[in-house]
Protein backbone atom coordinates (compact mmCIF):
# COMPACT_ATOMS: atom_id res chain seq x y z
CA UNK A 1 0.00 0.00 0.00
CA UNK A 2 1.37 3.63 -0.98
CA UNK A 3 0.86 6.26 1.08
CA UNK A 4 1.49 10.54 1.09
CA UNK A 5 2.82 12.43 3.64
CA UNK A 6 0.98 16.05 3.81
CA UNK A 7 1.30 19.37 6.84
CA UNK A 8 -1.56 18.75 8.54
CA UNK A 9 -2.51 22.23 8.49
CA UNK A 10 -2.14 22.31 4.52
CA UNK A 11 -4.68 19.51 3.79
CA UNK A 12 -8.31 18.67 3.78
CA UNK A 13 -8.51 14.84 3.88
CA UNK A 14 -8.61 14.69 7.27
CA UNK A 15 -9.71 16.70 10.56
CA UNK A 16 -8.78 16.82 13.81
CA UNK A 17 -11.85 14.10 14.96
CA UNK A 18 -9.93 12.06 12.58
CA UNK A 19 -6.68 12.45 14.23
CA UNK A 20 -8.27 12.28 18.00
CA UNK A 21 -10.19 9.31 16.86
CA UNK A 22 -7.23 7.52 15.86
CA UNK A 23 -5.14 8.12 18.72
CA UNK A 24 -8.28 7.23 20.96
CA UNK A 25 -8.83 3.83 18.89
CA UNK A 26 -5.21 2.94 19.03
CA UNK A 27 -3.37 4.14 22.05
CA UNK A 28 -6.43 4.58 24.75
CA UNK A 29 -5.39 8.43 24.92
CA UNK A 30 -8.01 10.16 27.14
CA UNK A 31 -9.88 12.49 25.46
CA UNK A 32 -8.02 15.57 27.48
CA UNK A 33 -4.76 14.90 26.29
CA UNK A 34 -5.85 14.35 22.48
CA UNK A 35 -7.56 17.86 22.45
CA UNK A 36 -4.45 18.91 24.33
CA UNK A 37 -2.09 17.34 21.47
CA UNK A 38 -3.90 18.39 18.98
CA UNK A 39 -2.43 21.68 18.46
CA UNK A 40 1.07 20.07 18.14
CA UNK A 41 0.07 17.94 14.84
CA UNK A 42 2.25 18.79 12.36
CA UNK A 43 1.79 16.05 9.63
CA UNK A 44 -0.12 13.07 8.87
CA UNK A 45 0.30 10.49 6.60
CA UNK A 46 -3.00 9.06 4.15
CA UNK A 47 -3.36 5.60 2.28
CA UNK A 48 -4.58 5.60 -1.13
CA UNK A 49 -8.25 5.59 0.14
CA UNK A 50 -7.36 9.16 2.30
CA UNK A 51 -7.32 6.82 5.75
CA UNK A 52 -5.18 8.46 8.45
CA UNK A 53 -2.48 6.14 8.78
CA UNK A 54 0.07 8.25 10.86
CA UNK A 55 0.35 11.58 12.77
CA UNK A 56 3.82 13.52 13.64
CA UNK A 57 3.78 16.16 16.20
CA UNK A 58 6.35 18.45 17.86
CA UNK A 59 5.86 20.55 21.28
CA UNK A 60 8.56 22.88 22.34
CA UNK A 61 10.70 21.74 25.92
CA UNK A 62 13.51 22.60 28.12
CA UNK A 63 16.12 20.07 28.09
CA UNK A 64 17.75 20.45 31.41
CA UNK A 65 20.69 18.56 30.57
CA UNK A 66 22.05 20.60 27.47
CA UNK A 67 20.32 23.61 28.60
CA UNK A 68 18.97 24.12 25.63
CA UNK A 69 14.90 24.46 24.23
CA UNK A 70 14.54 21.64 21.78
CA UNK A 71 11.03 20.43 19.52
CA UNK A 72 10.08 16.86 20.82
CA UNK A 73 9.00 14.86 17.96
CA UNK A 74 6.72 12.43 18.37
CA UNK A 75 5.54 10.02 15.49
CA UNK A 76 2.16 7.32 15.69
CA UNK A 77 1.91 5.11 12.93
CA UNK A 78 -1.08 2.38 12.88
CA UNK A 79 -0.07 -0.99 13.32
CA UNK A 80 -1.02 -2.01 10.06
CA UNK A 81 1.11 -0.24 8.58
CA UNK A 82 4.58 -0.18 10.58
CA UNK A 83 6.39 -2.37 8.15
CA UNK A 84 5.99 0.87 5.59
CA UNK A 85 8.45 3.09 7.93
CA UNK A 86 6.17 5.37 7.83
CA UNK A 87 6.95 6.47 11.14
CA UNK A 88 10.52 7.71 9.87
CA UNK A 89 8.96 9.51 7.23
CA UNK A 90 6.66 11.35 9.41
CA UNK A 91 9.69 11.90 11.33
CA UNK A 92 12.17 13.21 8.53
CA UNK A 93 9.70 15.51 7.30
CA UNK A 94 9.10 17.23 10.82
CA UNK A 95 12.56 17.54 11.29
CA UNK A 96 12.95 19.14 7.83
CA UNK A 97 9.91 21.61 8.60
CA UNK A 98 11.51 22.74 11.87
CA UNK A 99 15.11 23.14 10.55
CA UNK A 100 13.64 25.22 7.43
CA UNK A 101 11.98 27.36 10.19
CA UNK A 102 15.04 27.67 11.96
CA UNK A 103 17.38 28.34 9.19
CA UNK A 104 15.02 30.64 7.76
CA UNK A 105 14.33 32.82 11.07
CA UNK A 106 10.51 31.89 10.99
CA UNK A 107 11.31 30.06 14.32
CA UNK A 108 14.18 29.94 16.34
CA UNK A 109 13.24 28.76 19.76
CA UNK A 110 13.79 25.30 19.52
CA UNK A 111 18.11 23.97 18.45
CA UNK A 112 17.09 21.23 17.29
CA UNK A 113 15.07 17.97 17.51
CA UNK A 114 14.15 15.51 19.86
CA UNK A 115 12.93 12.15 20.49
CA UNK A 116 12.68 10.05 23.87
CA UNK A 117 12.57 6.41 23.05
CA UNK A 118 9.74 4.82 25.16
CA UNK A 119 9.67 1.37 23.44
CA UNK A 120 11.99 -1.03 24.72
CA UNK A 121 11.66 -2.91 21.40
CA UNK A 122 13.08 0.24 19.41
CA UNK A 123 15.75 0.88 21.97
CA UNK A 124 17.00 -2.70 21.39
CA UNK A 125 16.76 -3.31 17.94
CA UNK A 126 17.77 0.21 16.61
CA UNK A 127 20.99 0.98 19.07
CA UNK A 128 23.00 2.54 16.24
CA UNK A 129 23.92 5.72 18.14
CA UNK A 130 23.53 7.76 15.43
CA UNK A 131 20.34 6.29 13.72
CA UNK A 132 21.20 6.42 9.65
CA UNK A 133 18.11 7.34 8.82
CA UNK A 134 17.27 10.48 10.99
CA UNK A 135 20.54 10.85 12.13
CA UNK A 136 18.84 11.33 15.67
CA UNK A 137 22.01 10.78 18.15
CA UNK A 138 21.74 9.28 21.37
CA UNK A 139 22.75 12.14 24.25
CA UNK A 140 21.31 9.46 27.30
CA UNK A 141 18.90 8.95 29.14
CA UNK A 142 15.93 10.95 30.80
CA UNK A 143 14.24 10.18 34.08
CA UNK A 144 12.00 7.59 32.98
CA UNK A 145 15.14 5.20 31.70
CA UNK A 146 14.44 6.10 27.85
CA UNK A 147 16.84 6.89 25.40
CA UNK A 148 17.09 10.13 24.41
CA UNK A 149 18.10 11.25 21.18
CA UNK A 150 19.13 14.74 19.18
CA UNK A 151 19.67 16.57 16.04
CA UNK A 152 20.90 19.91 16.11
CA UNK A 153 19.81 22.43 13.25
CA UNK A 154 22.67 23.59 11.42
CA UNK A 155 24.17 26.87 13.41
CA UNK A 156 22.18 25.89 16.39
CA UNK A 157 24.29 27.20 19.83
CA UNK A 158 25.33 25.49 22.94
CA UNK A 159 24.61 27.47 25.94
CA UNK A 160 26.37 30.07 27.17
CA UNK A 161 29.32 29.12 29.61
CA UNK B 1 33.60 10.21 8.30
CA UNK B 2 37.48 11.08 7.31
CA UNK B 3 39.05 14.23 7.62
CA UNK B 4 37.90 16.94 5.25
CA UNK B 5 40.05 16.73 2.22
CA UNK B 6 39.72 20.70 1.85
CA UNK B 7 41.49 20.61 5.40
CA UNK B 8 44.98 21.46 5.42
CA UNK B 9 47.56 21.87 8.35
CA UNK B 10 49.46 24.99 7.97
CA UNK B 11 52.77 25.43 6.45
CA UNK B 12 55.65 24.44 8.14
CA UNK B 13 53.75 21.72 10.32
CA UNK B 14 53.54 18.02 10.30
CA UNK B 15 51.42 15.45 12.76
CA UNK B 16 52.41 11.79 13.52
CA UNK B 17 52.04 9.07 15.78
CA UNK B 18 54.42 9.48 18.70
CA UNK B 19 55.03 5.78 18.58
CA UNK B 20 55.93 6.11 14.63
CA UNK B 21 58.30 8.72 15.10
CA UNK B 22 61.96 8.68 16.76
CA UNK B 23 62.37 12.62 16.09
CA UNK B 24 60.82 13.08 19.85
CA UNK B 25 61.01 11.55 22.75
CA UNK B 26 58.93 11.17 26.33
CA UNK B 27 61.43 13.84 27.60
CA UNK B 28 60.42 16.53 24.76
CA UNK B 29 56.88 16.03 26.15
CA UNK B 30 57.52 16.69 29.63
CA UNK B 31 59.50 19.60 28.86
CA UNK B 32 56.90 20.90 27.12
CA UNK B 33 54.47 20.32 29.46
CA UNK B 34 56.48 21.50 32.43
CA UNK B 35 57.69 24.07 30.94
CA UNK B 36 54.78 25.19 29.65
CA UNK B 37 53.15 24.29 33.36
CA UNK B 38 49.97 22.77 32.07
CA UNK B 39 50.68 19.67 34.13
CA UNK B 40 52.85 18.94 37.52
CA UNK B 41 55.81 16.63 36.82
CA UNK B 42 53.99 13.32 38.37
CA UNK B 43 50.73 14.13 36.40
CA UNK B 44 53.10 14.95 32.99
CA UNK B 45 54.60 11.29 33.84
CA UNK B 46 51.41 9.10 34.51
CA UNK B 47 49.69 10.87 31.25
CA UNK B 48 52.62 9.37 28.99
CA UNK B 49 51.39 6.37 28.20
CA UNK B 50 48.21 8.05 26.21
CA UNK B 51 50.11 10.21 24.05
CA UNK B 52 48.58 9.68 20.89
CA UNK B 53 49.84 12.59 18.13
CA UNK B 54 52.43 15.06 18.44
CA UNK B 55 52.56 17.92 16.03
CA UNK B 56 56.15 19.17 14.77
CA UNK B 57 58.10 22.00 13.08
CA UNK B 58 59.75 21.66 10.03
CA UNK B 59 62.80 21.71 12.38
CA UNK B 60 61.48 18.87 14.25
CA UNK B 61 60.51 20.98 17.19
CA UNK B 62 57.59 19.60 18.96
CA UNK B 63 54.41 22.13 19.09
CA UNK B 64 51.93 20.25 20.15
CA UNK B 65 50.51 17.44 22.10
CA UNK B 66 47.03 15.06 21.88
CA UNK B 67 46.29 12.40 24.04
CA UNK B 68 43.45 9.86 24.67
CA UNK B 69 42.35 7.72 27.67
CA UNK B 70 39.49 5.66 27.90
CA UNK B 71 36.95 6.11 30.65
CA UNK B 72 33.09 5.29 31.09
CA UNK B 73 30.98 8.40 30.10
CA UNK B 74 28.15 7.36 32.96
CA UNK B 75 25.62 9.79 31.51
CA UNK B 76 25.93 7.81 28.23
CA UNK B 77 26.91 4.22 29.87
CA UNK B 78 29.40 4.43 26.96
CA UNK B 79 33.12 4.07 27.29
CA UNK B 80 34.92 6.66 25.14
CA UNK B 81 38.25 7.90 23.89
CA UNK B 82 38.73 10.93 26.26
CA UNK B 83 40.67 13.19 24.27
CA UNK B 84 42.74 16.17 24.67
CA UNK B 85 45.11 18.66 22.73
CA UNK B 86 47.62 20.76 23.82
CA UNK B 87 49.89 23.07 21.59
CA UNK B 88 52.57 25.21 22.71
CA UNK B 89 52.01 29.28 23.40
CA UNK B 90 54.26 29.88 20.64
CA UNK B 91 52.14 27.68 17.74
CA UNK B 92 48.84 28.79 18.83
CA UNK B 93 48.01 30.84 15.81
CA UNK B 94 48.53 27.72 13.84
CA UNK B 95 45.62 25.58 13.52
CA UNK B 96 47.57 22.58 15.06
CA UNK B 97 45.08 22.28 17.69
CA UNK B 98 42.40 21.34 15.39
CA UNK B 99 44.56 19.06 13.35
CA UNK B 100 45.94 17.02 15.97
CA UNK B 101 41.72 17.07 16.73
CA UNK B 102 40.48 15.50 13.46
CA UNK B 103 43.59 13.20 12.92
CA UNK B 104 43.31 12.22 16.28
CA UNK B 105 39.51 11.31 15.75
CA UNK B 106 40.16 9.56 12.54
CA UNK B 107 43.02 7.28 13.64
CA UNK B 108 40.59 5.80 16.77
CA UNK B 109 38.09 5.29 14.39
CA UNK B 110 40.00 3.68 11.79
CA UNK B 111 41.43 1.09 14.70
CA UNK B 112 37.47 1.12 15.69
CA UNK B 113 36.04 0.10 12.53
CA UNK B 114 38.84 -2.20 11.15
CA UNK B 115 38.18 -4.24 14.93
CA UNK B 116 41.76 -3.14 15.58
CA UNK B 117 40.43 -1.59 18.96
CA UNK B 118 36.38 -1.78 19.40
CA UNK B 119 37.21 -0.57 23.61
CA UNK B 120 35.55 2.70 22.74
CA UNK B 121 32.34 3.80 21.01
CA UNK B 122 33.47 7.25 19.82
CA UNK B 123 35.58 10.39 20.99
CA UNK B 124 34.62 12.84 23.72
CA UNK B 125 36.40 16.29 24.55
CA UNK B 126 35.49 17.74 27.80
CA UNK B 127 35.99 21.91 27.03
CA UNK B 128 36.84 23.47 29.92
CA UNK B 129 38.15 26.73 28.58
CA UNK B 130 35.56 29.38 28.76
CA UNK B 131 37.01 31.59 25.88
CA UNK B 132 37.02 28.19 23.56
CA UNK B 133 33.31 27.75 24.53
CA UNK B 134 32.69 31.34 23.31
CA UNK B 135 35.03 31.10 20.54
CA UNK B 136 33.27 27.87 19.20
CA UNK B 137 29.40 27.84 20.80
CA UNK B 138 27.58 25.64 17.52
CA UNK B 139 26.20 22.85 18.99
CA UNK B 140 27.83 20.96 16.47
CA UNK B 141 31.26 21.29 15.43
CA UNK B 142 33.02 21.99 12.84
CA UNK B 143 35.02 21.00 11.04
CA UNK B 144 35.39 18.03 13.69
CA UNK B 145 31.55 17.51 13.92
CA UNK B 146 31.68 16.97 17.87
CA UNK B 147 28.25 17.06 19.39
CA UNK B 148 27.15 18.89 22.35
CA UNK B 149 25.72 16.49 24.77
CA UNK B 150 25.67 18.09 27.89
CA UNK B 151 28.45 19.73 30.66
CA UNK B 152 29.92 17.67 33.57
CA UNK B 153 29.84 18.71 37.52
CA UNK B 154 32.83 21.56 36.88
CA UNK B 155 30.45 22.97 33.98
CA UNK B 156 32.63 21.74 31.23
CA UNK B 157 30.95 21.33 28.19
CA UNK B 158 31.06 17.54 27.13
CA UNK B 159 31.11 16.79 23.16
CA UNK B 160 31.17 13.54 21.56
CA UNK B 161 32.14 11.83 17.99
CA UNK B 162 30.34 8.94 17.61
CA UNK B 163 32.63 5.86 15.37
CA UNK B 164 30.51 4.53 12.36
CA UNK B 165 28.56 1.22 14.18
CA UNK B 166 28.67 2.30 17.81
CA UNK B 167 25.72 1.36 19.82
CA UNK B 168 23.55 3.20 22.03
CA UNK B 169 23.76 0.84 25.34
CA UNK B 170 21.02 -1.92 25.88
CA UNK B 171 17.77 -0.77 27.66
CA UNK B 172 17.74 -2.72 30.91
CA UNK B 173 15.88 -6.26 30.99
Amino acid sequence: MSYRVELFAEQDTVGPADVIELWKRETGMPDDEAARRLHEVLFVALGDDGQLIGVSSAYLLRNEQLRMDLWYCRAYTAPGHRPEAVGVTLMHRARELLEERFTSGADRRGAGTAVEVESEVLQRDFRPAIWPQTGLAFIGKNASGWHVRVRYFPGALAPDP
Amino acid sequence: MTLDPHWNLDEGYRIELFDEQDIVGEEDLLDLWTREAVLPEIEAKRRLPEVHLVGLTEAGELAGISSARLRRNEQLRMDLWYYRAFVAEEHRRSNVAVTLALRGRDNLQQRFVSGEDPRAAGVCYEVENEGLKRYFPEAEWHPTRFLFIGENPLGAHVRVWYFPGALAPDPPR
